[in-house]
């Protein structure tokens, strides 16, 4: 028999623990743990963990700030944030639609703006109406994203109606292309 | 022009037109929103830095802007076409990582392009887009330059006469 004799030394252990420890113990430990377990719900690791799956709140712009999503005839319509001319919807057309007798351009320059209400980000095709004399009402300049002319696909000064019969501008729509990932 | 709209969606043939038609008939702005497709990171920037002028569906006024869709993928027929497209002053310089321009120029070649690219046309890697980048195109001719690749694509690897449109002189 030799000095670290296990099956002596585990036999031991197990009496003592068996006479020291009655069910009615563990019972109370166990309880007193599941109570308490609630009052420290998350380790400081978890909570990083749980803090960083909540969506984050988006910084807003001042557009962004200020747009409604009911009223498409006014400058603050979610969707024109990026939008510089006579709103469509003011000259009998739509928000996507030219009116009767203007042509829609082929072109145009491409934004992103967000949805206040349902918080998506979408992309934004400003096609202008070409074809006849500028239509006047609604003048609207939101610059979201717009860059300089030399960097014209941003651009939202230029008079998109390449592609129509006419270079004449009338106003602009707002077609949205899709949610932007 | 919801007439056009719907006549275009069915040639086209896309559910993000189609999709886009059906709302405009509704009439119903936020039917548009609901229905509106998600985009993939490669085609976001696509739509966002190129799609204004090249259509967000990669059709464009031809004379104005070269159409994409169906033929951008020719010039990977070539060694020289394929080096263009990649070393063009606004695809070279555009404000992408090396990572997301190649996601993009592969899925404009192969997605957008549809069978327009060769059978064996490999797709692009983030090492040839850096080194494309390094040595942007900025001949002055650039018209001159393009025309040269196109007519080769046009002999030699079926490309379409339409694409010499771009860039010829108008009729004044």
């Amino acid at each position: 028999m030799g000095r670290f004799d296990i099956d002596n030394i585990s036999e031991r252990f197990a009496r003592r623990l068996a006479g020291g420890t009655s069910r009615r113990s563990v019972l109370s430990r166990l309880g007193l743990a599941l109570v308490a377990a609630p009052v420290f719900p998350l380790l400081p690791v978890e909570r990083g963990k749980a803090h960083a799956q909540a969506p984050a709140e988006p910084v807003l712009s001042d557009f962004q700030k200020n747009a409604q999503t009911k009223d498409d005839t006014q400058c603050n319509y979610w969707r024109y944030c990026a939008i510089d001319g006579s709103l469509c919807t003011c000259c009998g057309g739509g928000v996507h639609t030219c009116p009767a007798g203007t042509q829609p351009s082929l072109t145009s320059w491409v934004g992103t703006c967000y949805n206040p209400d349902d918080k998506r980000s979408y992309l934004i095709a400003y096609r202008d109406c070409c074809g006849t004399s500028s239509c006047g009402h609604c003048s609207c300049d939101n610059t979201e994203e717009a860059t300089p002319a030399y960097r014209p696909q941003g651009n939202n000064e230029i008079i998109w109606c390449f592609g129509t019969s006419s270079m004449a501008y009338h106003c602009s729509t707002a077609a949205l292309v899709g949610v932007a990932s | 022009m919801r007439g056009a709209s719907a006549g275009l969606a069915a040639a086209i043939g896309t559910a993000a037109l189609a999709l886009a038609a059906t709302a405009a008939l509704a009439g119903d702005n936020y039917a548009t929103e609901r229905k509106a497709i998600t985009l993939s990171p490669a085609q976001t920037q696509f739509i966002l830095r190129c799609g204004g002028c090249h259509g967000t569906l990669g059709e464009s006024p031809q004379k104005s802007v070269p159409t994409l869709r169906r033929s951008v993928g020719y010039f990977l027929c070539t060694p020289e076409g394929r080096d263009y497209i990649a070393r063009l002053p606004n695809v070279s310089r555009s404000p992408l990582t090396d990572q997301q321009l190649t996601d993009v120029i592969n899925w404009v070649a192969f997605e957008l392009g549809e069978h327009s690219a060769p059978a064996g046309a490999v797709r692009y890697t983030v090492e040839e887009i850096a080194a494309a980048r390094a040595r942007p195109l900025h001949a002055p001719a650039l018209n001159d330059y393009r025309r040269g690749i196109v007519t080769k694509l046009v002999k030699s690897c079926g490309a379409p006469r339409a694409m010499l449109e771009y860039g010829r002189p108008r009729k004044l």
